[in-house]
């Protein structure tokens, strides 16, 4: 075969596997490459066999066999991946913050053993609880989101379908094989992922844990330094702005390769989490009221703390902080879209 | 028109694929690879496109009809598919099915015919 027909097979070939699921791939890999060596026997050219078999992304449908289903076989692994990630940052978190919480309580305040079982009773109870309900909201959060791009495929998919009535597919239809440098490595996203989970995880059931501790004449003194009275206001906005980046993640794991869909997801994301980071950082009473007498009462011991004293300064090295790195992600992906990833299918 | 040949060929479609699957098994009792198939659905008149049987294939092993094995000995690697137990059984059931149904098919027609 030369060089040129055996590039068009693999390009077929690669937009037909691309969305199966991964322990399917490279049987059906070497399964299509017996067929077209076959056709390519009977018809005497790979362009008439190619067109015979019709659209890779149609033929990949008819693998799938993926209408119907919530999450369809195309996300389903990266589904699954995400979800156990997901879980195990926050179902851990959670476990340890519930009984390190509980323990503290009790040793504080259980003066007798029939407290002690009273407290163990309430902890045990307050993490099967908090476990449970964790659960459930993260199971639900990550099958929406996954449900959501499944149905916005399908939209897509189905717009494609009525566009192809009309030109019938021919093998100049396929897109080059990506670039390398296009594509979106798992362990690319799982520093990024891990990060957000657990921050969210504190934020919403521990921001106390975010806390200056100080030892004062042998005594622990512990200062949370956030405001924890408008927690309820500050909170959402603060996760909320995790949450996007976390969906912008889930975007490029399930594209799998720089594209338009995932340069937009980014650009949307980077901007909405700039606005919230702003709206956070300089219009919300984030901080603690207190840090500033708790400074003033131990300027010996908080001397290394002096930056967290002026909290304007800190909100605005923060900022400025979140908006270059942010500017930078988007700024990478937009490079990378634009000089390796352009011109492929958008999903 | 257009509507017209879009349901003919909607319903043409359906009826293929609901015969397709025992026209798959009929043929399966010694091992073949999918080409091999497609020609000799081919030659009996049976119509089939590759990209209909290879992933049919594939949902008929899964469902436990057929069974596949890669033969690598000969001039390139070929995937061999054969009927299993479960698959003669249900073969044979869904063919005494088609007997009775295309008998009264046959019947209906005829009487409107005439």
């Amino acid at each position: 075969m030369r060089k040129e027909d055996q590039e068009l097979v693999n390009r077929y070939i690669y937009w037909v596997i691309r969305r199966l699921p991964k322990d399917q791939k490279e049987d059906i890999k070497l399964e299509l490459q017996e067929l077209i060596d076959d056709m390519i026997e009977e018809t005497g050219s790979v362009h008439a066999a190619l067109t015979k078999l019709g659209d890779p992304a149609l033929l990949s449908k008819k693998y799938r066999e993926d209408s119907g289903c919530l999450i369809g076989p195309e996300y389903f692994d990266t589904y699954l991946w995400f979800l156990k990630i997901i879980l195990l940052c926050s179902l851990i978190p959670i476990m340890i913050v519930t009984i390190f919480d509980g323990i503290r309580t009790a040793s504080l305040e259980a003066a007798s053993v029939g407290m002690v079982v009273n407290y163990t009773v309430s902890i045990t109870t307050e993490l099967f609880s908090n476990l449970l309900s964790s659960l459930l909201g993260t199971f639900g959060g990550v099958t929406l989101v996954f449900a959501i791009m499944e149905h916005q495929k399908i939209k897509i998919d189905m717009k494609k379908k009525n566009a192809a009535d009309s030109l019938p597919w021919t093998p100049e239809d396929l897109s080059p094989l990506p670039n390398k440098k296009a594509v979106i490595e798992r362990k690319d996203s799982i520093v990024n992922i891990v990060f957000i989970t657990l921050f969210c995880v504190f934020l919403i059931v521990a921001p106390h844990f975010f806390a200056i501790i100080l030892t004062v004449d042998k005594e622990t003194i512990n200062i949370p330094i956030f405001n924890l009275n408008d927690w309820s206001l500050i909170m959402p906005l603060f996760v909320g702005s995790l949450l996007i980046g976390l969906i912008d993640e889930i975007v490029r794991l399930v594209m799998g390769i720089y594209c338009r869909v995932v340069m937009i997801s980014n650009l949307i994301a980077g901007t909405l989490q700039i606005i919230l980071s702003f709206i956070i950082l300089k219009a919300l009473p984030l901080w603690n009221s207190e840090l500033p007498f708790f400074f003033e009462k131990f300027p010996k011991e908080a001397k290394d703390l002096h930056i967290l004293q002026n909290t304007q300064a800190l909100c605005n090295v923060i900022l400025a902080i979140v908006v270059c790195i942010t500017i930078l992600e988007m700024g990478v992906t937009i490079y990378k879209t634009m000089r390796y990833g352009l011109g492929k299918p958008s999903l | 028109m257009g509507d017209e040949k879009d349901i003919l060929s909607s319903l043409t479609s359906e009826l293929n694929r609901g015969t397709l699957v025992l026209g798959v098994l009929s043929q399966m009792k010694q091992p073949k690879y999918g080409y091999s198939l497609v020609q000799s659905l081919t030659d009996q008149g049976i119509e089939t496109d590759p990209n209909t049987l290879y992933p049919l294939l594939r949902r008929l092993e899964k469902q436990g009809l057929l069974l596949s094995q890669w033969e690598t000995s000969g001039s390139k690697p070929r995937k061999y598919y054969q009927l299993t137990l479960q698959g003669e059984q249900i073969y044979l059931a869904l063919r005494e099915q088609w007997i009775h149904l295309s008998e009264g098919m046959h019947r209906l027609l005829k009487e409107e015919e005439s």
